[in-house]
C-alpha cells in the first residue's frame, strides 16, 4: 500500500479495477478499519503525523461525547472526519483546539499538547467553526483582520485574493450579514494565514454551491502547498471530492478510517446490466439485491463475485453495462443506518 | 506569560465595540451628578436656605429612611448624600454591563469560539474586559472630580466623591468577573452581579450582588426589568431636559 499523500479523487471510481490487484481476502477488510493495528498505524512509520488522537473520551454529564475516539491525519494530506450529527466531531475539534479539556485518551498536535501548549499551537493553525458569530458592530474586514491580528500574521495579498474569490463585501457590518457570508469570513481569515493545520468544522454549511466550487478550489490549492486540513463533514460528496483519507466515526467512536479506495472494498459495486439472454446470477455467492426486470439485472456485487459476475454476463451477451462503486452515501448508510447500530464492524 | 496573550489586541476590540456607547454613558453619570451640584447651587445658594432644607428634609422620617442622614449642610454634601448613591449605582450597572458583555455573553453567542482557536490565552478575554471596566470607571472619577472641582465645589471633596463612584464600579466590576465565570448564560452573570433576578422578578437572596451592598440603608427597589431602566439616573436624567427640577422640590 503506497502512502496515499496525493492520490486521486475524482478519477478515482474510473481506475477502480486497477484496486483488484489490492488482497481481498477478509484479513484486508480488517486491517482497513481504524484499529491500532489499522492502515493509518501502519503508514506512521512512513509519514508525519499533525493530528493524533487514541482512545479519546470526553463527557458531558452522564452523555458520553467521545468514547475512545481514534483519528490521525498526515502532515499534508486533506483528512475528511465524517459522522452524522452528534456523533462527537465538534467535540473533537474542540478538544485539538484546546477548547476543551479531555477527560481520557492521548491526543497530540503538531506534535504539542493541544491544551498546554494552546497559544504556541494556535500560532500554527487556524480553525473554522461551523456556525459562525461575529461581533455585529464590526464590519467583515475588520473581523478579517482581527482575527489575523490574533492568530499572529496574515498575509495581505491572500486576504485580497481571497476576498475577491468569495465576492464578500468586507465594508458591510456583521450585523447585515448573512450565514453563508459570516461563513466567508471566517473562511477567509483562515485562509489568508499562514497556518500549516487548517482546522475546518462543517465549513461549507451556509454557503451557494457556487462559493461552495470556490471553496473546494482553495482547498486543493492549499493542499498543493503542503498544508494539512482537518474537514469535519457530514456530506458526503465533499469528502469524496477533497479528501485524501477519511475517518468515520459514530457515537463518538470511530468506525471506519483508511483512504476511501481502501473503504471501498468494505462495500458492494452496484452492477445494471441489459443482456441479450437470461442468466441466473443468484447462484453465485457474493451477489445481493438481484432483480431482473425483462432484458434489464440489477443487483450488488461483492468485490470478490465480480469478475465471476462479469464472466456469466458475458456470455449472456451484454447490450449495456453500468457498473458503479458504492458511494460515500452508501458507506455511511451502512455505519449509520439504526438497524446496523451496533453492527458498524460488519 | 502565555495566559494573557492576546490581551491587548481584545482590549482594543472591547474599545472598538464600544466605542460610543461607553463614553456616552460615563459622561452621563459625570453629567448627572455636576448638573445636579450646579442646580443645587442655584437653588440654595446660602448656608441659611440650605440649613432649613437640610432641618426640614431630617424631620421626614420617610426621606430619612430611604436616603438617611445629610451630613452638613453644604452643596457638596447634599450632593453626596442625596446623589452620590445614584451616580454609584449608575456605575455599578455600567461596569457590569461591560464585564459581563466581554466574557460570558461574547461565549455565550460562540464569538468567544473563533477567538480561542487564535493565539489568545485563556485569561486574555476577562483580562481584556477588566481592563475596559477599569478604563471606564477611571474615565469617570477624572471627569466627574474635573466637573464637579470647576463648578467651585472642595476639591478633597469632589476627589473623594469621584473616587468613591468608581470604586464602587471597581468592585462590582470583580464581582461581575467572578459572576460571568459562575453563570451559564450571560443574563444569569449579570442576575447574579446585580443580586437579584430580574425574571418574574422573583428575588434571589441578595448575598452577592449589589442589590446586597445597597442592603437595608437603600431604596428597596424591586428589580424588575423595568424598574432598573426607570431606576437608572442616567435614563432619569435623559428624561429630565429642564435639569434639577425635580430634585428641587423633593429637596425643598
Amino acid at each position: 500500500m503506497k502512502p496515499h499523500l496525493r492520490p486521486a479523487r475524482r478519477d478515482e471510481p474510473a481506475r477502480r479495477p486497477g484496486s483488484h490487484a489490492r488482497p481481498l481476502a477478509p484479513g484486508g477488510i480488517v486491517a482497513a478499519r481504524m484499529n491500532a493495528s489499522g492502515p493509518a498505524a501502519a503508514g506512521t512509520a512512513r509519514r508525519d503525523v499533525a493530528v493524533r488522537a487514541s482512545g479519546l473520551t470526553k463527557r458531558y454529564g452522564r452523555v458520553r461525547a467521545l468514547d475512545g475516539l481514534d483519528l490521525e491525519v498526515g502532515v499534508g494530506e486533506v483528512h475528511a472526519f465524517l459522522g452524522p450529527n452528534g456523533a462527537g466531531k465538534s467535540t473533537t475539534i474542540r478538544i485539538l483546539l484546546g477548547l476543551l479539556r479531555k477527560d481520557g485518551g492521548e491526543v497530540s498536535l503538531l506534535g504539542a499538547d493541544p491544551w498546554r501548549d494552546a497559544v504556541e499551537l494556535h500560532r500554527r493553525l487556524a480553525y473554522v467553526p461551523g456556525d459562525v458569530t461575529l461581533w455585529p458592530s464590526l464590519t467583515g474586514g475588520e473581523i478579517i483582520d482581527l482575527l489575523g491580528r490574533l492568530r499572529g500574521g496574515i498575509s495581505a495579498s491572500r486576504r485580497k485574493a481571497l476576498t475577491e474569490r468569495f465576492d464578500l463585501d468586507t465594508s458591510k457590518r456583521a450585523r447585515a450579514y448573512s450565514r453563508g457570508n459570516r461563513q466567508k469570513v471566517a473562511l477567509i481569515a483562515a485562509l489568508a494565514s499562514e497556518a500549516e493545520l487548517l482546522l475546518l468544522d462543517e465549513p461549507t454549511a451556509g454557503l451557494d454551491p457556487l462559493m461552495e466550487a470556490t471553496f473546494r478550489q482553495c482547498v486543493i490549492e492549499e493542499r498543493r502547498e503542503g498544508r494539512t486540513i482537518l474537514l469535519s463533514s457530514h456530506l458526503l460528496a465533499e469528502a469524496e471530492a477533497l479528501s485524501d483519507r477519511v475517518t468515520i466515526i459514530r457515537h463518538g467512536k470511530t468506525v471506519e478510517t483508511g483512504t476511501l479506495a481502501e473503504m471501498r472494498h468494505l462495500t458492494r459495486v452496484s452492477v445494471e446490466a441489459e443482456l441479450a439472454a437470461p442468466v441466473a446470477l443468484d447462484a453465485i455467492p457474493g451477489v445481493h439485491e438481484l432483480t431482473v426486470t425483462g432484458a434489464v439485472v440489477r443487483c450488488r456485487v461483492d468485490p470478490a463475485a465480480l469478475d465471476e459476475v462479469a464472466g456469466v454476463l458475458h456470455q449472456a451477451g451484454i447490450r449495456s453495462l453500468t457498473c458503479r462503486p458504492p458511494t460515500l452515501e452508501e458507506l455511511f448508510l451502512r455505519h449509520y443506518s439504526p438497524e446496523r447500530s451496533g453492527a458498524g464492524s460488519r | 506569560m502565555d495566559g494573557f496573550a492576546g490581551t491587548g489586541p481584545l482590549s482594543k476590540l472591547a474599545f472598538r465595540r464600544d466605542g460610543v456607547v461607553l463614553p456616552a454613558c460615563v459622561l452621563g453619570i459625570a453629567a448627572l451628578l455636576a448638573i445636579t451640584a450646579r442646580d443645587l447651587k442655584v437653588l440654595y445658594p446660602t448656608e441659611a436656605s440650605r440649613v432649613a432644607v437640610a432641618a426640614r428634609a431630617g424631620a421626614n422620617p420617610a426621606l430619612r429612611f430611604l436616603l438617611g442622614r445629610l451630613n452638613g449642610t453644604s452643596v457638596g454634601a447634599f450632593l453626596a448624600a442625596r446623589w452620590g448613591v445614584w451616580g454609584a449605582a449608575s456605575a455599578v450597572l455600567l461596569t457590569i454591563f461591560i464585564v459581563v458583555r466581554h466574557t460570558r455573553a461574547d461565549e455565550e453567542a460562540g464569538r468567544l469560539e473563533l477567538v480561542g482557536s487564535a493565539a489568545v490565552g485563556r485569561q486574555a478575554p476577562l483580562t481584556a474586559a477588566l481592563l475596559a471596566a477599569v478604563a471606564a470607571n477611571l474615565a469617570l472619577a477624572l471627569l466627574t472630580f474635573v466637573w464637579l472641582a470647576r463648578l467651585g465645589l472642595p476639591v478633597a471633596g469632589s476627589a473623594a466623591l469621584a473616587l468613591s463612584i468608581s470604586g464602587c464600579g471597581l468592585v462590582f466590576g470583580g464581582v461581575a468577573a467572578a459572576a460571568a465565570q459562575l453563570a451559564v448564560t450571560a443574563r444569569g452573570a449579570r442576575g447574579i452581579a446585580i443580586g437579584r433576578r430580574f425574571r418574574l422578578g422573583r428575588p434571589v437572596p441578595p448575598v452577592l450582588g449589589f442589590a446586597a451592598g445597597l442592603g437595608g440603608a437603600g431604596p428597596r427597589v424591586r428589580f424588575s426589568r423595568r424598574a432598573v431602566v426607570g431606576a437608572h439616573p442616567a435614563a432619569g436624567g435623559v428624561c429630565r431636559p429642564g435639569g434639577g427640577g425635580i430634585p428641587a422640590r423633593r429637596l425643598a
